[in-house]
């Protein structure tokens, strides 16, 4: 589908039990954009962006964090807002502009789901290494 | 008791949100504009240089201020792929909780898509160490002593009197004032 040039990512996601399922009370203030109510719930932002595949999210700084079992750790913040269409670059902007005003220090957190992202070779060489 | 010991702590893989033994990813944040940005950067220690993509969502709208920096370089990908690098002074710099650098000049560039990699530049000024825990199939990174590096990276900003970090230069200066 694509809007004014932009390709708009298809929401394969249903959105509303991924909030469900995080405890997340939000109201709809956009398409595509979500306002969060209970914004002193901690919320895994990691995990919150797994499940949601697509979006940004606008969060405070870290308040604690989940360590796994097996190694790593998972963020855990307050979410402000959430924008599941991350091909708006503007939106995502916008937002963080307003959840500045609104709560002081914001982060702006952007994921986007890319299986080929798995197994990569990421490397830099100065010049005169290779 | 863990005297002057920072973790690196490992962050899903930013790609995938999955955990590899293989790959070492930490999460870093920084201003531009006081607009604070978080970024899942790879630990790389064969990367010679700090490098974060101007293709993250996050640093889109910062690209245009970055790319008239006049602060130039060039490196190469494995390929032999040169890459234009721009180097743009951030504030706030967050490695760790416990490591913050105020102001420091990292490197950006459009080559790399909106990857980001820790390159030995900036690991190299600190002892840091990968260790594997016992009886686990994984290992964290730690930086030791941070405070004592920290005092000395300051040392060395003030005896080159610039009022922020380049990971390139500073190892150069004299630790004396």
């Amino acid at each position: 589908m694509c809007e004014s040039g932009r390709v708009v990512r298809m929401e394969k996601v249903d959105v509303d039990k991924v909030f469900k399922e995080y405890g997340l009370e939000v109201q709809q203030v956009e398409p595509s954009v979500y306002k969060v109510l209970n914004t002193e719930k901690e919320i895994s932002v990691d995990e919150l962006q797994k499940d949601l595949e697509y979006c940004v999210l606008l969060t405070s700084e870290r308040k604690g964090k989940k360590r796994l079992s097996t190694g790593g750790c998972y963020t855990l913040a307050y979410i402000y807002y959430i924008v599941t269409d991350v091909d708006n670059i503007e939106l995502g902007y916008k937002y963080d502009n307003i959840a500045s005003q609104e709560f002081g220090k914001v982060i702006y957190d952007s994921y986007e789901y890319d299986p080929k992202g798995e197994c990569t070779i990421d490397t830099i060489y100065a010049r005169g290494e290779i | 008791m863990d005297t002057g010991r920072s973790e690196l702590e490992k962050a899903a893989n930013p790609a995938t949100k999955a955990f590899n033994r293989e790959s070492y990813f930490t999460k870093i944040s920084f201003d531009i504009s006081n607009k604070t940005v978080k970024i899942t950067a790879k630990i790389d220690t064969g990367a010679t240089y700090t490098v974060i993509g101007l293709e993250h969502k996050g640093l889109i709208r910062f690209k245009d201020q970055i790319q008239k920096s006049s602060m130039r370089g060039i490196a190469y990908d494995a390929s032999g792929t040169e890459l234009k690098l721009y180097g743009y002074v951030v504030e706030n710099f967050r490695l760790t909780d416990e490591i913050i650098l105020d102001k420091i000049k990292l490197f950006f560039s459009e080559d790399i898509g909106s990857k980001a990699l820790l390159g030995m530049d900036i690991l190299s000024l600190f002892d840091f160490q990968y260790l594997k825990e016992k009886r686990q199939n994984y290992g964290t990174f730690w930086i030791n002593n941070y405070d004592e590096a920290l005092k000395d990276l300051q040392a060395r900003r003030l005896n080159k009197d610039t009022d922020y970090i380049d990971p390139i230069l500073i190892a150069d200066v004299e630790d004396r004032v």
